[in-house]
């Protein structure tokens, strides 16, 4: 969700996903999921370290974990390592946060922030973006298939 | 979107795997808004865009159609007629734009604007007001089943 005039350095995202917390959890931090909804990429999210592997192997993100608190919440760095354009800007931050609800329905929201030292990172992962992995996310809850 | 008063231009996207020409029935026809959207009956059609009372008796109001073009672009107008604090405030605009992408996976944007006399329709409206009728829209679509 974002407006259409600038790209914003404080970008938020949310998705109502009919699976429990856990699962969402799951989804998020292992390379098994990740690599069926997030342009390929295959993320291990630990208590200590985010990394993101290409399908080529190549490393895509390697970055701190601020925040590790399952199924809820995760906060972690974002650097765009696949790009040298994008990797050249600075270190911004993404945060997950999962609320259940009724009916097995659980909310999601990503906002990723401190885009200040990354505009062409912002305008890369702004509307389209972070909605193509979220949708993707979402469908591979549902459906067990890739978007 | 960081700021604490919700924006009078609002913009939501979401990817479905479905056609555009389901997107567009499930967005006009009362059949199926009934199943995401809050359980309203909403028929919408080149002249307007009625949406029906919960038991059936009446209509919360027409809105306007300002863009018929199945199965691209649909804009109407906006009025939360349901609701006699809302229904005060000033219409506003509601656009759906449908993109057909490969391997038939739609692009869907949702841009509800002129929401500048209508502060607390904007508020209502944002963030899980909106993704909420578009996450039920994707998961009927996808699974043939409601959301919630």
């Amino acid at each position: 969700m974002t407006t259409i005039t600038e790209v914003q350095t404080t970008q938020i995202y949310q998705v109502f996903i009919k699976a429990t917390p856990e699962q969402i959890w799951d989804a998020i931090t292992k390379p098994e999921f990740t690599e069926r909804y997030f342009h390929g990429a295959r993320h291990t999210i630990t208590p200590d370290h985010y990394s993101s592997l290409g399908p080529d192997g190549s490393v895509w993100g390697d970055e701190d974990v601020f925040e590790f608190d399952p199924p809820r919440k995760l906060s972690h760095g974002w650097r765009s390592l696949y790009s040298d354009e994008l990797d050249a800007e600075e270190a911004s931050r993404v945060t997950w946060e999962i609320e259940p609800g009724d009916d097995g329905v659980s909310f999601l929201t990503v906002v990723h922030d401190r885009l200040e030292g990354a505009p062409k990172t912002a305008a890369k992962v702004s509307g389209s973006g972070w909605m193509g992995v979220l949708s993707g996310l979402k469908t591979l809850l549902e459906t067990g298939e890739s978007l | 979107m960081a700021t604490a008063t919700a924006q009078t231009t609002q913009v939501y996207r979401l990817y479905i795997k479905a056609t555009p020409e389901a997107i567009w029935e499930a967005i006009t026809t009362a059949e199926f808004t009934e199943r995401y959207f809050y359980g309203v009956r909403i028929d919408t059609t080149a002249e307007s865009r009625v949406t029906h009372a919960y038991d059936g008796s009446d209509t919360y109001g027409e809105d306007p159609i300002f863009e018929w073009d199945p199965p691209r672009k649909l804009s109407h107008g906006w009025h939360s007629k349901w609701n006699p604090e809302l229904s005060a405030e000033e219409p506003s605009r509601v656009t759906w734009e449908i993109e057909p992408g490969e391997d038939g996976v739609s692009l869907l944007t949702v841009v509800h604007d002129q929401l500048e006399g209508a502060p607390k329709t904007a508020a209502s409206v944002s963030g899980p007001g909106w993704m909420r009728v578009l996450s039920g829209l994707k998961t009927l679509l996808e699974t043939g089943e409601p959301l919630g």
